[in-house]
């Protein structure tokens, strides 16, 4: 499984929180004008390569994105401290299976980012449900 | 993605033109707030247009921006490596190669007083056609120059 990062708000007990919200463990939807996915008439998934965004390491992210509190690490550090940096997984960061539903598949121009895709077309809540799935594997790191 | 980079990028120059007004917010401590979190949403639109070249560029210029805020460090002592640095700085900028001219500033700014260097991104800032963050800076060396 290929090593992960994203910044997302930190629940009470440690993980990230699960939602539909942005910095979420989970995908916006259409009509959300920030949307990270495509739906078809029958609201399921479209596979066009858009998905729940991570990156090779957090230093790779904007600086929107990383937690403010980082900022001796990384000086353009400008995200709120209410985020933080998540890893999972221990393989190179390369196109490969997350779960058995979910996929990594690199951003064009940017193989340094990428998104978590579902392996085929499913429902949207299906999609955040394998999302939501994977919640425990997520661990903080942000050396 | 474009095949336009840097500042011929319109989503790079969104994108700066956004992190500005986010690190105003920061500096009046009210970023953590629906008005952040709606700015920093829509920096995500710009960003999913960038190279990871242009990422690593940006995140430079905003620790820049925490200079507008920040108090000015102690000068170093300079060397003929950041002096000859600072005039490759200065050559980069008049050939409008503002990545290199900002990212030479940067790797120097400790050799210089803190006015000195808020001039300078001032001007780089100026050429690249980016007055009000220009302004910023240039505010900025006066207060700092006192």
């Amino acid at each position: 499984m290929p090593m992960i990062f994203r910044t997302m708000k930190r629940a009470d007990d440690g993980l990230p929180v699960v939602g539909s919200n942005s910095k979420e463990l989970g995908v916006r939807i259409p009509p959300n004008p920030n949307a990270d996915i495509d739906l078809d008439a029958n609201d399921c998934v479209v596979l066009n390569g858009k998905g729940l965004s991570v990156a090779a390491n957090w230093r790779k992210l904007p600086g929107y994105l990383i937690p403010k509190c980082l900022r001796t690490l990384f000086p353009g550090a400008a995200g709120p401290n209410t985020l933080a940096c998540y890893k999972m997984g221990t393989g190179v960061f390369a196109p490969a299976a997350v779960s058995n539903a979910l996929t990594l598949v690199l951003k064009k121009g940017n193989p340094q980012s990428g998104n978590i895709v579902p392996n085929q077309s499913v429902h949207r809540d299906q999609f955040q449900a394998d999302l939501a799935a994977i919640r425990d594997q997520w661990t903080v790191d942000e050396t | 993605m474009t095949t336009q980079r840097f500042f011929d990028n319109p989503h790079f120059r969104t994108y700066v033109r956004l992190l500005q007004q986010l690190h105003r917010l920061i500096r009046d401590g009210v970023d953590e707030t629906a008005e952040g979190e709606v700015l920093r949403e829509r920096m995500d639109e710009p960003a999913r247009d960038l190279s990871q070249e242009e990422i690593d560029c940006l995140n430079g210029i905003s620790a820049d921006f925490y200079t507008l805020g920040d108090p000015p460090r102690q000068i170093q002592p300079s060397s003929p490596t950041a002096r000859q640095e600072w005039n490759e700085m200065q050559k980069a900028r008049e050939s409008q190669d503002f990545v290199r001219a900002l990212d030479l500033l940067r790797r120097n700014q400790t050799y210089h007083h803190a006015a000195t260097v808020a001039y300078e991104r001032g001007n780089i800032w100026s050429e690249a056609e980016e007055k009000e963050i220009a302004g910023e800076f240039f505010q900025r060396a006066k207060e700092l120059g006192g």
